[in-house]
């Protein structure tokens, strides 16, 4: 359109400044198609901004729910059924005691279609504090006696228990994390992990350490 | 428009490239003087019992060394002496961290909280372990939760142990992965590109293989920590 507009006064011009205001046209083209791939490239390296960085391709895809309730990961869901805290595990060798606590979790997991075991490495379930810090799954307790160890098949929930070795002062708020397993060699981006509430209000979380098992039987029960 | 204008020269403008070339010069010379970046020259602490040394991803407290000699619990077995540094780690990160193993030399760095400890004196041990001294043995570090940790060094059962063991401590940094930017824990130290490629041994370097000039991490200690070794037998 603004071609058609300078057109007219062009025509009028006398004809020794024609070639001249032609040529001063062609630079304005020229100078818009640099304006234009200036845009066009700065667009597509701005765009570039927005794509995921390895620290992000690196974190998981988190659904979140409270205590009970189930949360769909989509390849796994998961629910927490009980919260209990003891002094000592019972193994089949001998029992394992803390000066600390143990925070043992029981939990229900399904599978939609393909069979999993909870096993993400380094450990098969993380406590998230409310301040943020992450516990692993305490290695103190035999892995072979837990959740990480079960088998969770489609049709219908598997139980099993994760245990945590904590200071008593981080359960109020905290969180338990479960995730699809993952390969060593190949790590798959944003698999999917479920963050399920403990439901530990400050309340519940000192009469649960006010009042430890002194042995909880981890091994007795599995038999 | 510079058109000329019937006889009178036209005016360049000179300012521009000279501010140039003299801004170039200024940044030439300011990076062959290694950049604006301060080189740390703080000596290495001299420490002993008792001294606690900040690794940025840790805590570490010397507790003492011992040697302890354990006499075999049955004929099939065989009697071991171990020089034993015991630590107490605190984790200050966010998340669940390892004992890993010491630093025993360039092609076994170790990992973990044990790849900051080098072993300085007695030389020659390299057969080490680290864990946390529970029944079990295990390797996790919680975060800001202090665990006793035992770094264990086997011995000549027939030598005599030591008097004093030497320590090397490193401090950790979170550095960028080169190739995809991923964050890491690293040992701190320096980045040095060996051969300098401003030298013409650096230049006249081949581009691939073993002589490519590549980035080294110069670990410098924060601290060498000496504790006397206490004799114990059997465990």
């Amino acid at each position: 359109m603004t071609a058609t507009q300078q057109e007219a006064p062009r025509s009028a011009a006398p004809a020794g400044r024609r070639s001249r205001s032609r040529r001063r046209e062609r630079r304005g083209s020229g100078f818009l198609g640099v304006l234009v791939g200036l845009a066009l490239a700065g667009g597509a390296v701005g765009i570039q901004s927005l794509a995921l960085d390895s620290d992000d391709m690196a974190l998981p895809l988190t659904y979140t729910g409270d205590r009970g309730e189930e949360v769909d990961a989509g390849r796994f869901s998961a629910r927490v059924d009980n919260v209990e805290t003891a002094k000592g595990i019972q193994q089949s060798d001998g029992v394992v005691a803390t000066d600390q606590i143990f925070l043992v979790v029981t939990l229900s997991a399904t599978v939609p279609d393909e069979p999993i075991k909870l096993t993400k490495d380094p450990a098969p379930a993380i406590l998230l504090t409310a301040e943020g810090k992450r516990f692993a799954a305490t290695k103190r307790v035999d892995s072979t006696l837990t959740l990480a160890n079960r088998w969770i098949q489609p049709g219908w929930w598997a139980q099993g228990r994760v245990v945590f070795e904590v200071p008593p002062a981080v359960l109020p708020g905290s969180k338990v994390i479960v995730s699809a397993p993952n390969s060593a060699i190949y790590s798959e981006p944003l698999t999917p992990e479920a963050e399920l509430d403990l439901g530990l209000d400050e309340e519940k979380a000192k009469q649960l350490t006010a009042a430890p098992k002194d042995v909880y039987p981890l091994a007795e029960k599995r038999r | 428009m510079t058109e000329p204008d019937g006889g009178t020269t036209p005016k360049r403008p000179v300012a521009v490239p000279v501010v140039a070339l003299l801004a170039a010069t200024a940044l030439g010379i300011t990076a062959l003087f290694g950049g604006l970046a301060e080189v740390p020259t703080d000596p290495p602490a001299k420490l002993a019992e008792g001294a606690k040394v900040d690794q940025v991803r840790f805590e570490t407290e010397f507790l003492g060394a011992r040697s302890v000699l354990q006499k075999a619990p049955n004929e099939f077995a065989e009697d071991h002496r171990y020089l034993d540094v015991l630590v107490k780690v605190t984790n200050k990160t966010d998340s669940t961290e390892y004992v890993g193993k010491p630093w025993v030399s360039e092609s076994t760095r170790g990992s973990g909280w044990g790849e900051s400890v080098r072993l300085m004196e007695p030389q020659g041990l390299t057969d080490v372990m680290a864990y946390v001294d529970n029944p079990e043995r295990t390797s996790q570090l919680f975060p800001d939760v202090p665990a006793t940790v035992v770094v264990r060094y086997e011995l000549d059962v027939a030598a005599q142990p030591p008097a004093q063991v030497a320590l090397k401590v490193a401090a950790f940094e979170e550095a960028e992965d080169e190739f995809d930017g991923h964050a890491y824990w690293d040992l701190a130290g320096e980045q040095v590109t060996k051969p300098d490629p401003l030298t013409v041994e650096g230049l006249t370097a081949p581009l691939t293989g073993d002589g490519r000039p590549q980035m080294y991490n110069m670990v410098s200690s924060v601290a060498t920590v000496t504790l006397k070794v206490k004799q114990e037998v059997q465990q």
